[in-house]
């Protein structure tokens, strides 16, 4: 029986083994290696006979495309796992607090004035801003100014942390902002 | 070249996530991809290089094969590209020397044998060609006339058999029994070189 086997595993590397032989040969290429081993014996019969350079290729190449192969799939499978419901959400939130604090340190060097706006009662930025700055909360903003900077970061950021961030200041103030300066909840 | 049903199958399984299937055809098809890629890059160890990652591009394309062709065909025209664009790049990048730790530990006879320059890779190969030059001078005139006409001319077993007047099925027997009588020979060497 191994010798009919073997006899297949000849015809199979010249491309001369018939389909159905080929379909069982397949199956017992799968499980065993020592055939696998065999096959790339013979090939290297046919280099030697050729006199061709780079003997004994095979093993390792098999090996190497595999490898190769297998990485090729894990790194396939980490942009999937990143696009799940909660990288998404994560990434969102990431640069939703990158925002803030870029925000806050602006607001903190006075590159920016705090304006005698709705937007700029609101006690949100005081909260968490550094206390050891000193900051020119007199300082007027400018709106137009603060707004083009959000949605500029909201454009380098993605589209989902623009969602997140620059809706509250374009659109208005948020109501979560605004619940909370008059002391109730989001949607009274 | 016709449609092959079992490559079509392997490609089938590849396609639903069976890298051992892409495995079997890297095996089926190695070795004349290899030639292939030769004729373009001369240097073995880059035709290794340059074949690896024909097999890698075709890896990343099988899902949108749709079996119009036959696999070798499609693989063959990934190969050649392969090739042709390893030269390009070749020839506009400056030369490297390029050490590679991983394989520089791996006490493999592949490594061995690919290594041109190594004294062990020369004096291995040398007395692999010499053993094997041995065994085909010794066998009998049938075997060794069917071996060379597929190894060094490249006949098929239609070929083969038309110019020795003999059934198909006796030149595949031919063969694989001088096959069999070199690997015999050439084994002893190999597995003393793996230290088995």
């Amino acid at each position: 029986m191994k010798q009919v086997i073997d006899e297949q595993l000849s015809a199979f590397l010249d491309g001369e083994l018939p389909a159905a032989e080929e379909e069982l040969l397949l199956r017992r290429l799968e499980r065993e290696t020592d055939y696998q081993a065999r096959v790339v014996r013979y090939a290297m019969i046919g280099q030697l006979i050729r006199g061709e350079p780079g003997i004994g290729t095979g093993a390792g190449l098999v090996q190497r495309i595999g490898e190769a192969v297998a990485d090729e799939t894990a790194h396939t499978a980490a942009p999937a796992r990143r696009e799940s419901h909660w990288g998404a959400f994560a990434t969102a939130g990431i640069a939703a607090a990158a925002g803030l604090v870029v925000l806050t340190g602006l607001l903190s060097l006075g590159s920016v004035s705090v304006p005698e706006t709705p937007l700029a009662s609101q006690p949100v930025v005081p909260q968490i801003r550094n206390a050891d700055f000193q900051s020119p909360a007199d300082a007027p903003i400018e709106p137009e100014r603060l707004t083009a900077y959000l949605v500029a970061h909201g454009d380098y950021a993605g589209g989902l942390s623009r969602q997140v961030m620059a809706s509250h200041v374009v659109n208005g103030t948020p109501d979560v902002m605004l619940a909370s300066s008059r002391g109730g909840r989001p949607g009274e | 070249m016709p449609v092959n049903s079992n490559d079509q199958v392997l490609v089938e399984r590849v396609k639903q996530g069976d890298k051992r299937a892409f495995d079997l055809l890297v095996l089926k098809y190695q070795h004349k991809i290899v030639n292939l890629v030769m004729r373009y890059v001369r240097d073995p160890s880059e035709a290794q290089d340059v074949t690896q990652e024909a097999f890698l591009k075709a890896y990343r394309a099988i899902p949108r094969f749709r079996g119009d062709s036959a696999f070798y065909t499609w693989l063959y025209r990934i190969a050649i590209n392969t090739a042709k664009n390893h030269l390009v790049s070749m020839s506009r990048r400056p030369i490297e020397y390029n050490l590679d730790l991983q394989d520089s530990e791996q006490n493999s006879i592949s490594n061995k044998l690919r290594d041109d320059d190594s004294p062990e890779g020369l004096l291995l190969r040398d007395e692999l060609r010499q053993t094997m030059e041995d065994c085909v001078a010794a066998l009998p005139e049938e075997l060794r006339l069917a071996i060379t006409l597929r190894e060094a001319e490249g006949l098929s077993y239609d070929e083969i058999a038309q110019t020795m007047d003999c059934p198909v099925g006796t030149v595949r027997s031919r063969i694989f029994r001088a096959r069999e009588a070199i690997d015999k020979s050439i084994k002893p060497l190999l597995d003393g070189q793996w230290g088995r």
